[in-house]
């Protein structure tokens, strides 16, 4: 049993399944492979999305009570990984036995959780300004280009731009939907066709990744 | 080593510095000085806003809320304006959650919707969360029921009138994406607008909008918003004025410091040139 786990086969005879099922589905059609498509996508991405979750809540939890215990961590250190533990574990409690709706979740999830992902989101903003000034010069004529390019798209994006220049509006415009329509189309055409050349490799049993 | 004379003031007090405190100023006077400058309305947002406001009475609007916290702000004045009009027209809306933050956020937007005459079940279902992929989305655009068998509240499908006539992607006449920080608007258009012809708006977030705009051009999304811009310029078209509106003087300043600070840079670096030469 253990060989077959271990096998470079397993893995690429999966992966034919799975895109004889998909490929089917799309180009054929019919109930059967419309079952199987959706038991496929929908219910083992489910598991595995949810196995996913639990595994990594663990590993989180178990290297933040490692960091804790360690004798040579900081004392604050060692208090702040504690307290993370403690935080998560009341969490998922409060969620589990009183719901997502309960007001005591719906208080921590308010008044903790959303500002704190916010502000740490938003401290981008401060490395933002300090890169606008360390990293965008002109030193050639292609950093010129972008320089010029990003100048327009950020002035487009100022509502105060309009009242500075109307032109700021469509000279940003016309960069946002010309010159970065052709770059993310060939960007995008790219790599489906690398997607296409990997899942060939894949299939082929040519890719590296699967057992070796 | 560069004498003192010959220091700029920004090398002097320390640039980092200097700009932390600029960008602090450029977000705080704006928000206590309000001028409130008008915004111009792109081409994206309204036409996202005229296919809305010309979908015929009782047609069936799927929206995937698949907003997540962090990067919320900037999405939350198009969602919340976008809420506003498509419950305000005569729509039959169903509602999913692709992030397992939108159960949460969606609660604090939908205090701002008037329901008027509107009937949980009838004219509008929230449907729970699931797991966000490409392969849910293409799911979801053939069986529904194979995807959910209950709505948020627990109601199995089967027993809400206003799911009886709807299981697939070609029973509906839009379908939005809202709040998505990437990937979910390409699913749609992926899985939803090319086998089964059915329009896709967006209201999405900054980052994302510039790769969406291939397929804007192309037609497959039919309009979008673009993060706290696009939100404020849904909410002028909609006449809600909310968070967008109030943060245009926040985003002109910080813009407008962005904008001042590579100026700075550019000269110092052109002084710096003729100097050595």
């Amino acid at each position: 049993m253990s060989n077959i786990l271990k096998s470079r086969e397993l893995p690429i005879v999966l992966i034919w399944i799975a895109v004889l099922i998909i490929f089917g589905d799309y180009f054929f059609g019919g109930t059967a492979l419309r079952t199987a498509f959706t038991v496929l996508t929908v219910d083992w991405a489910v598991i595995i999305t949810n196995i996913a979750i639990i595994v990594g809540a663990l590993a989180v939890l178990q290297r933040s009570l490692n960091i804790a215990r360690r004798e040579r961590t900081e004392k604050v250190e060692r208090f702040m990984q504690t307290w993370t533990v403690f935080l998560a574990v009341s969490i998922f409690v409060i969620g589990v036995t009183l719901g997502i709706r309960s007001s005591i979740y719906s208080w921590v999830y308010n008044y903790i959780l959303l500002p704190s992902w916010q502000t740490v989101y938003t401290l981008i903003i401060f490395f933002m300004a300090t890169a606008s000034y360390r990293a965008y010069r002109a030193n050639n004529s292609y950093a010129a280009v972008l320089l010029i390019s990003g100048l327009l798209v950020l002035m487009r994006n100022a509502p105060v731009s309009s009242s500075i220049w109307s032109g700021f509006q469509d000279l940003g415009s016309w960069v946002l939907d010309v010159v970065n329509l052709a770059g993310t189309r060939a960007i995008m055409i790219g790599a489906m066709i690398g997607a296409i050349s990997l899942l060939i490799k894949v299939l082929l049993a040519k890719e590296k990744i699967l057992g070796e | 080593m560069e004498s003192d004379a010959k220091m700029s003031i920004i090398q002097k007090i320390g640039y980092r510095k200097m700009i932390y405190l600029l960008v602090l100023v450029a977000t705080i006077v704006p928000m206590i000085y309000t001028v409130g400058l008008p915004v111009v309305v792109s081409k994206q947002t309204s036409d996202l806003y005229e296919f809305i406001e010309k979908l015929p009475p009782n047609s069936n609007v799927a929206i995937a809320f698949a907003a997540y916290a962090g990067m919320y702000p900037d999405a939350q004045a198009a969602t919340r304006a976008g809420l506003v009009h498509l419950f305000r027209r005569p729509l039959n809306i169903v509602l999913w959650h692709n992030s397992p933050d939108g159960p949460m956020l969606l609660g604090g937007e939908l205090k701002y919707v008037k329901m008027g005459s509107r009937i949980y079940g009838k004219d509008h279902v929230i449907l729970p969360y699931v797991a966000a992929s490409e392969a849910t989305t293409s799911a979801m655009g053939t069986n529904i029921r194979g995807v959910f068998s209950v709505d948020s509240f627990g109601t199995p499908l089967d027993q809400i009138p206003l799911m009886k006539n709807i299981n697939k992607a070609t029973d509906f006449s839009l379908h939005i994406v809202m709040a998505a920080a990437g990937g979910n608007e390409e699913w749609a258009v992926r899985q939803w607008n090319i086998p089964h012809r059915v329009p896709i708006g967006a209201f999405t977030i900054s980052i994302v909008y510039p790769a969406l705009i291939p397929y804007w051009r192309t037609g497959a999304i039919v309009g979008m918003t673009n993060g706290v811009r696009g939100g404020a310029e849904y909410e002028s078209l909609v006449g809600a004025p909310g968070p967008g509106l109030r943060r245009t003087d926040i985003l002109s300043a910080v813009h407008l410091l962005y904008v001042g600070l590579i100026v700075v840079a550019n000269m110092e670096m052109l002084k710096k040139k003729r100097s050595e030469k």
